[in-house]
């Protein structure tokens, strides 16, 4: 039997936490207030089956757009947000590359939230935090964050585990502290008996054996940095979790109406400045007014241009706007330590590696820039094949540079979409 | 020490420069250094000097690849003139003369496990045969084409700190922390809360309604979305059923499994546990009570085990040929809605689920509905019937006629679900499972000896198998303190243990294999054969040849790899390598376009056909030719006939029609061996559209053994659109005229442009889709053959074999050693593929030869 996201077991979620537990805490609080329009955090939202482009972009450009279908749940924030039209990162097709959404063309390449962890995120408790829902199969190969070595990183699905990692309880960090304290005082042990072993070796083994030796040592300092600051004081903001995790892809907007809460608190608590959410699918029908859609969810982005498929399709995919919209309303009624709503530094990035789920074309991608500081509210159409036409990674350099990264280069761009926000 | 004492002599020797020759100094000074002089060194390449230090690997590599650039015409680069041929055979010849006397075999460095050797190393150390490595553990890099490299497996800091959690993990599995105690509670899940998947079911009025049956859960089951067993008991499950109109006399046999709720949807239900069976026969709600245990993170899955609609390729054309002939109207309306107005076929994909049900009804309202096929034995009936079988048919038509059955009955409904306790502790499979493992470490329960003891116990059996050689008393003695300290430190038991098993799986000793520079001894070479044959630790056998020394001798080290080369297409091995060394591995995450309707049964077919031919190939021991054109394929009927044009009579409907087989063919075909084989050509497509270029690549890489460079950064990737007129042909052609492009693409492009006869799942086709022009796949080949199709180019691949049976070596020695095979050890594999050609030797001979080699008893 397979069994899919075994990380995210309840019981797996203290080791799996130890790659990015605590950390200097709370040291954001109290940090100087960033100039007016640079962001600080930095939220990007895909989904993996594709947003419905005929219903995502607006039939007028520029501003006073008409709100097409698909977007309609945003309307009450339409001065907040930018939609994007022809754009794309001129990636190979096929559905195994949708994850050019934040790799650009070459997919499973350092990811964009990765570039912006690796600056940016390194102070806060959680450089990055990976959440995915809807999933109801393994997402190996098909994840959304891949580190500067290629790696991807494992996500995570439960809302409960999301919270304890957050918000870790007195119990769980005894056990966390007693594994880290024996487990390093044990390392002197193995690095005694490897240092026998090392000695006997030629040059070009003892420096294969160096790297372990230094990773040892790399893993020792976090071990002392995280035994150090177990007891520091961690917010708890008291959310009330649902009483199962909503991990059955069915609940799947459920879930995402709790993690968009969830990444609210993280982000207002300044626990993490990066955090991806990937929307997956697959056999899941969900019921929207009372009545079964016609179809699961991978069936319909296979709509062969059916009108009735691609109907609920796009009654589906509202439902993941409505909770979208629910988040941005929260991240402008919050506000941060300087009393500025949160939306204002939060930059929140929705797309898809996919332009035609229905064909496997990952060309023209849907895209959205929701807060972050910028001047919004209008629909910017790019002449794809126009010669010298502008590549989504232009539009992630001026993303990272709003971050306050020096940042010239993504991917295959090397230019910028400042121009666009001016 | 003898050896590195040599070792150092000849690093001695060749430290003298040695002197350029006038002949080959004249050829590269006037062929090469117009670009590649000190002064200009064009892409950071200078090829001036005086004397060459055979000696320092760097200069090996600079003029291994200026041999290569030369003599796949590479270089000089057009539109510059080829060098006389004089010139060529006189720097070929100096090159290959003095790589070949100056590379040392050898030169890899300690390997660390990779993460499928880590994990089924773990498998088999604790004997748990379900361990997987958490989602998220780093994945290797690939180099070289294999994930098993040692240059490519490095440590890192996060790396390590995987290791440490799963060491961690595995410990908790072992001895784990005290546990929680029991909490009673009773979850009610209404059928709102039930899960709908595809059209297994769906809501009417509040009550749930089920319609089919299938192997797949997520097309014919239910289960609570928010039931979560959180400790193993006995539970009281209560479920509230009735009949939707049943047939007369209809019995219906419900039952109760307990699914994982963290296993995936694509699993059968044959993966899970039945906990209870119930004949439902009323139409008034019933409720039935059971006791069953279910465990930690399970849930009650519901399944209407004799439901009339059954997902086979067996009964659903059945059950449609029963409504046609009831209702031409109906039969009418589907040929309608999947037949383009030409008569050609239409995909499923949109009548899937009630959108389907929909437009066949309306469909049937439509009084000018065309009758004129709707017979049973029209032709468009049958071939549309044929086409329900399969797969793609299957799958979305079997959702479509789900929802007559929620409209017409019958059904099964579920009005409620009730699961309540535990009632009673239950110990879990996985407590049996601890108390196993604590007993295998020692030989001895815990219960039965002192703590100490049985950390001795255990130091004793488990340390040489986790280390996979003899342990000398230090070491034991360190890892033996690691308890006893822990101990006198007031902790417990368990906790000892739990500290020293997780410090074990982080040493140096277990995380690392190769230790040994130079010629392998005897647990080296055991080691290095049972990564490579088994993907795993040694076994038992072959720890014996090292204790008694027989694997040194040329007959022991051939007995143990000649039980140890698989024979069968399930062996771990074979799935790695071919996976690998053809690229299909891609073929788990390339969904191909729903035009092909190549389902997912199909590409595991695409890859299991690979998988039986390589070891048919081995285990017969058939010549290298069969690689390229076989007299027999493995395949199933069904998927032959769809994809190969097989033409012979078969009963589509029987389940021999879909197993996998041995089938005959005729040699010089167009399908058949490596090249049209359905797995290969998708792999080296994306889904949607082929690409040539790819395909080109990976021709040279991996069937001629000649990857070429990589390609300069600032080019655009090549997709060719299939959607304007013009062919993909066309739009490649730029890549000739552009001069930097040209030195690799005359080279790279005619292997691709022979294969686009090969759409992107494999299937022969004459014309470019959309535009419909003619493919032309003639090429002329860079040895100045001229082919006409993939049928001429396996007839030139046949004749030119040792090119091929060389790459299979190089890649099958770059996967057993860990490195990619150095100038003097291509030598070593191409000299004995050629004698193993010579003398008839098969597949099976060449790979034991190539174990025999001093390329792979050298580290």
């Amino acid at each position: 039997m397979n069994v899919r996201r075994c990380d995210l077991k309840r019981r797996r979620f203290l080791r799996a936490g130890l790659t990015t537990l605590a950390l200097p805490a709370l040291e954001a609080f109290g940090a100087p207030e960033p100039p007016a329009n640079q962001a600080r955090t930095f939220v990007s939202v895909g989904a993996y089956l594709g947003w419905h482009a005929p219903a995502f972009y607006p039939k007028q450009t520029g501003a006073g757009y008409q709100m097409p279908p698909l977007l309609e749940p945003l309307e009450p924030h339409r001065g907040h947000f930018t939609v994007f039209s022809g754009l794309d990162h001129r990636a190979p097709n096929g559905h195994d590359a949708w994850n050019n959404y934040l790799c650009g063309k070459v997919p499973g390449s350092y990811s964009l939230d990765q570039m912006i962890a690796d600056r940016i995120g390194q102070q806060s408790r959680f450089p990055s935090i990976h959440l995915i829902a809807g999933a109801s199969e393994h997402t190996n190969g098909r994840q959304m964050s891949y580190t500067k070595e290629g790696v991807p990183l494992p996500e995570i699905e439960r809302p409960s585990v999301l919270y304890k990692r957050l918000f870790m309880s007195q119990a769980d960090r005894a056990r966390v502290a007693y594994v880290l304290s024996s487990g390093k005082s044990a390392l002197d042990d193995v690095l005694d008996d490897a240092k026998r072993l090392h000695a006997g070796l030629p040059a070009s083994d003892r420096a294969k054996l160096g790297e372990y030796f230094e990773s040892v040592r790399g893993v020792e300092k976090r071990m002392s940095r995280q035994i150090e600051t177990i007891d520091e004081p961690i917010p708890q903001p008291n959310y009330k979790l649902p009483e199962t995790d909503p991990i059955t892809p069915n609940l799947m907007m459920e879930a995402e109406q709790v993690l968009y809460d969830l990444m609210t608190l993280a982000i207002q608590t300044e626990s993490t400045k990066v955090i991806t959410f990937g929307l997956y699918g697959l056999g899941q029908v969900f019921t929207i007014d009372g009545q079964p859609l016609s179809a699961g969810y991978h069936a319909l982005s296979h709509h062969g241009n059916d009108p009735g498929m691609m109907r609920d399709l796009v009654r589906l995919e509202r439902s993941h706007m409505l909770q979208l919209a629910g988040f941005l309303r929260q991240l402008r009624e919050k506000k941060d330590a300087h009393d500025r709503p949160l939306l204002d530094s939060t930059i929140v990035l929705v797309g898809t590696g996919m332009g035609d789920a229905s064909r496997h074309s990952n060309q023209n991608l849907p895209t959205l820039v929701a807060g972050g500081g910028f001047q919004h509210g209008r629909h910017l159409a790019i002449e794809r094949n126009a010669p010298d036409a502008p590549l989504l990674g232009d539009l992630y350099i001026t993303l990272m540079q709003r971050l306050g990264m020096e940042a010239s280069e993504f991917s295959n761009a090397s230019r910028n979409l400042n121009h666009l926000f001016a | 020490m003898t050896r590195s004492i040599v070792t150092l002599g000849m690093a001695a020797i060749s430290l003298a420069a040695e002197p350029l020759p006038p002949g080959p100094a004249g050829v590269i000074r006037n062929n090469c250094l117009g670009c590649h002089s000190a002064a200009v060194g064009k892409g950071g390449i200078n090829l001036q000097r005086d004397a060459i230090d055979w000696g320092a690997p760097g200069e090996r590599a600079l003029w291994e690849r200026a041999l290569r650039a030369v003599q796949q015409e590479r270089m000089p680069p057009p539109p510059l003139p080829r060098p006389p041929a004089t010139d060529v055979r006189t720097l070929s010849a100096f090159l290959e003369d003095n790589l070949a006397r100056h590379t040392p075999i050898g030169g890899d460095i300690p390997r660390r496990l990779n993460a499928a050797e880590y994990e089924a190393t773990i498998r088999e150390l604790f004997n748990l045969p379900k361990f997987r490595l958490p989602m998220g553990f780093p994945p290797d890099i690939q180099m070289h084409g294999f994930d098993n490299v040692a240059a490519g497996l490095t440590m890192s800091a996060p790396l390590m700190g995987a290791y440490t959690n799963t060491a961690w993990e595995i410990a908790d599995i072992v001895f784990p922390p005290p546990g929680r105690q029991p909490q009673k509670r009773a979850w009610k899940a209404p059928p709102d809360d039930m899960v709908i998947s595809f059209s297994a079911s769906t809501v009417r009025g509040g009550v749930l309604r089920m319609a089919s049956r299938a192997e797949d859960i997520m097309r014919s089951c239910t289960w609570p979305a928010r039931v979560e067993i959180v400790d193993s008991g006995v539970y009281r499950i209560a479920v509230a059923a009735s009949q939707f109109k049943p047939r007369p006399g209809q019995a219906m046999t419900l039952e109760v499994w307990a699914r994982e709720i963290d296993a995936t949807d694509r699993s059968k239900i044959g993966a899970f546990r039945r906990l209870h069976t119930m004949e439902v026969t009323s139409q008034s709600p019933e409720t039935f009570t059971f006791e069953a245990e279910l465990y930690e993170g399970q849930t009650p899955l519901l399944r209407w085990a004799n439901a009339e609609l059954d997902h086979t390729s067996e009964q659903l054309p059945a059950l449609f040929r029963e409504r046609f002939a009831r209702d031409p109207r109906l039969l009418a309306a589907y040929l309608h809605a999947l037949h383009n107005p030409d008569g050609s076929p239409r995909s499923p994909a949109r009548l899937r689920g009630r959108n389907g049900y929909v437009l066949i009804n309306r469909l049937m309202q439509d009084p000018s509905l065309d009758m004129t096929h709707a017979v049973l034995d029209s032709e468009r009936t049958q071939r549309m019937l044929k086409m329900i079988g399969t797969t793609g048919g299957l799958n979305n038509l079997h959702d479509t006629l789900a929802h007559e059955y929620f409209d017409h009955g019958p059904s099964l409904q579920i009005h409620d679900l009730v699961v309540e306790g535990p009632l009673a502790p239950a110990e879990g499979p996985k407590d049996k499972q601890r108390k196993q493992i604590q007993r295998a470490l020692a030989g001895v329960s815990p219960a039965g000896v002192a703590p100490a003891e049985y950390a001795r116990r255990v130091l004793d059996r488990f340390l040489p198998r986790a280390f996979r050689r003899p342990v000398d008393e230090a070491t034991r003695a360190s890892f033996l303190k690691i308890a006893t300290r822990h101990w006198e430190q007031g902790n417990s038991f368990e906790q000892g243990m739990h500290l020293l098993l997780r410090t074990v799986l982080i040493s140096p000793r277990f995380l690392y294999r190769g230790m040994q520079p130079g010629l392998l001894d005897a647990y080296g070479l055991a080691e290095r054969l049972a990564y490579f044959l088994r993907q795993g630790p040694p076994d038992e056998p072959l720890l014996e040849a090292a204790r008694s020394g027989r694997l040194l001798t040329p007959d022991g080290l051939r007995a143990d790899a000649e039980r140890l080369l698989p024979r069968k297409p399930d062996a771990p091995m074979v799935r790695n390598f071919t996976g690998q060394w053809l690229d299909t591995r891609k073929l788990a995450s390339i969904m191909p376009d729903p035009a092909f309707n190549f389902s997912d049964a199909d590409i595991s077919m695409a890859r299991q056909e690979l998988e039986w031919f390589l070891a048919e190939l081995l285990d017969k021991n058939l010549p290298m030719a069969d690689f390229i054109d076989p007299d027999f394929t493995f395949t199933s009927k069904s998927f032959a006939a769809r994809n190969y044009g097989y033409k012979a009579a078969f009963d589509d409907s029987s389940g021999e029609a879909r197993r996998i087989a041995r089938l005959p063919l005729e040699r010089g075909g167009r399908h058949g061996g490596l090249l049209g084989m359905a797995a290969t050509m998708i792999a080296t497509a994306n889904g949607v559209d082929t690409q040539p270029v790819l395909r080109g690549v990976w021709m040279l890489d991996k069937i001629l053994g000649i990857p070429p460079p990589a390609p300069p950064n600032d080019v655009p990737a090549l997709t060719p659109g299939i959607g304007g007129a013009t062919t993909p042909r066309e739009l490649l052609a730029a890549h000739t005229k552009e001069p930097r492009c040209a030195s690799c693409h005359t080279t790279i492009d005619p292997f691709g442009f022979v294969l686009e006869n090969y759409d992107p799942v494999g299937r022969w086709r004459d014309t470019w889709p959309k535009s419909k022009k003619p493919i032309q796949a003639s090429v002329v080949l860079p040895d100045g053959t001229a082919v006409r199709d993939a049928v001429e180019l396996k007839r030139w691949l046949v004749a030119n074999i040792d090119l091929f049976s060389a790459a299979f070596g190089e890649k099958l020695l770059t996967y057993a050693t860990g490195r990619a095979p150095n100038f003097a050890e291509r030598k070593e594999i191409q000299s004995i593929a050629a004698d193993m050609r010579r003398t008839g030797g098969g597949a099976r001979d060449l790979a034991l030869a190539l174990i025999g080699s001093k390329t792979f008893r050298t580290r």
